[in-house]
């Protein structure tokens, strides 16, 4: 990690609202219908922070939510950050793509799109909801149709991990790629923790299956080693919270990551401090980040919140 | 026929107190971004390429060294 901060995050996730039409049992950040925020920014107010971003050189935003598409200035939005050059990424559960929000969205450059399937039919509705994963795939055809850049995202769980291979295929099959991402107990994910969170041997044929994939992304300082503790690839997969990104909830909020939303680990508010103070503060919590070997969120998520990340550790001692 | 040089629209870059970032990514998340921390000088080229220049005149302007090993990384690339 280096010494000193940067003078700006290099990529942010912004949730910019807790409302969904969806109610996944493992949402990270508990959103659902009516779970929106009464004072969420407002869209003169997101401007403004988008504003704030591109004159601080962010360079990538990743919108997150609840449902991003839910929010009826979303478009707006999402065009004002590309107007500015800033790479946006939007994490979508698929459910709200209709022609006219894809006609407008095929025409954003750059602008890619995370669709989420958490499995096959019968485990991603299980968990997302009846219906959702027809809708999904009739989304990725759609997004396929237009030639819009789109990533299959999975949360990798007990239920769905050995069906990876065929969730791999199925994104490959409509030209979109694969990005994995880790079960965390936060937000819903708190309560489904024992029920979602991997069991040591699918850790580790996770990690065996990964070594064959080379082209599938992942996110997390979980995937930064292989299944032998060995250090994968080049890339930036070590924890970057509150050190090259940061999370903004839908009232202006900021913390490390979207993981690590607690009080104690809040930062500043963008509408109130301006997303740089912000920024400047959470230098500041960085220690208490750092603490943490592996994924911060999931060692101060488990049962000792001072210690390490007992996934990782699974990995590193094998046992 | 002229040969150009560009910077890729997946790459961003800025200058830093003390050098500059290149961050070379598309789509969601960053862990599976690359990035470099670079000089002031490649900062100085990437603002002197812009969207597309000949690269005898990027390479006059700073080096051919320079041009060579920013097409390798693919900070930069043929054409505009």
């Amino acid at each position: 990690m280096e010494s000193e901060p940067y003078s700006a995050p290099v990529t942010i996730t912004w949730e910019v609202t807790l409302g969904c039409n969806l109610h996944c049992d493992h949402c990270l950040s508990g959103s659902g219908p009516g779970k929106q925020r009464p004072n969420e920014l407002t869209t003169e107010e997101a401007k403004a922070f988008i504003a704030e971003l591109d004159e601080m050189d962010v360079f990538q935003v990743n919108i997150g939510g609840g449902e991003p598409f839910v929010r009826p200035d979303m478009l707006e939005l999402l065009e004002e950050l590309t107007a500015r050059n800033i790479s946006t990424c939007v994490s979508t559960n698929g459910t709200q793509l209709d022609e006219a929000t894809l006609d407008r969205v095929e025409a954003m450059d750059p602008l890619f799109l995370q669709v989420s399937m958490d499995g096959l039919r019968t485990e991603n509705d299980a968990i997302r909801g009846e219906g959702v994963y027809d809708q999904v795939v009739d989304a990725l055809e759609r997004l396929e149709d237009r030639d819009i850049g789109t990533t299959v995202n999975t949360v990798v769980t007990r239920g769905n991990v050995y069906d990876l291979p065929e969730i791999y295929d199925l994104a490959e099959a409509h030209g979109a790629g694969l990005r994995l991402n880790r079960f965390r107990p936060s937000g819903r994910g708190e309560d489904a923790w024992d029920e979602f969170r991997l069991e040591e041997e699918q850790i580790r044929y996770l990690h065996e299956w990964l070594e064959d994939k080379p082209d599938v992304r992942t996110g997390d300082s979980f995937f930064y080693l292989n299944a032998l503790g060995e250090v994968r690839n080049n890339t930036l997969k070590q924890c970057g919270a509150g050190s090259l990104t940061c999370l903004v909830d839908p009232v202006g909020d900021v913390f490390p990551c979207a993981f690590t939303q607690w009080d104690h680990l809040a930062s500043g508010n963008v509408r109130e401090d301006g997303f740089q103070v912000a920024w400047d503060e959470i230098a500041s919590l960085r220690s208490q980040i750092d603490d943490h070997e592996g994924c911060p969120a999931v060692a101060m998520g488990s049962s000792d919140p001072n210690g390490e990340d007992p996934q990782l550790r699974a990995i590193l001692s094998g046992d | 026929m002229t040969d150009a040089v560009s910077k890729p629209g997946y790459i961003k870059f800025r200058r830093e107190p003390d050098g500059g970032l290149v961050y070379d990514h598309e789509n969601y998340g960053y862990e599976d971004a690359s990035m470099y921390a670079v000089s002031d000088t490649v900062i100085d080229v990437l603002e002197f390429v812009d969207d597309g220049r000949a690269r005898e005149e990027v390479e006059a302007e700073f080096s051919a060294p320079i041009v060579e090993s920013l097409v390798d990384k693919g900070v930069l690339t043929h054409g505009e």
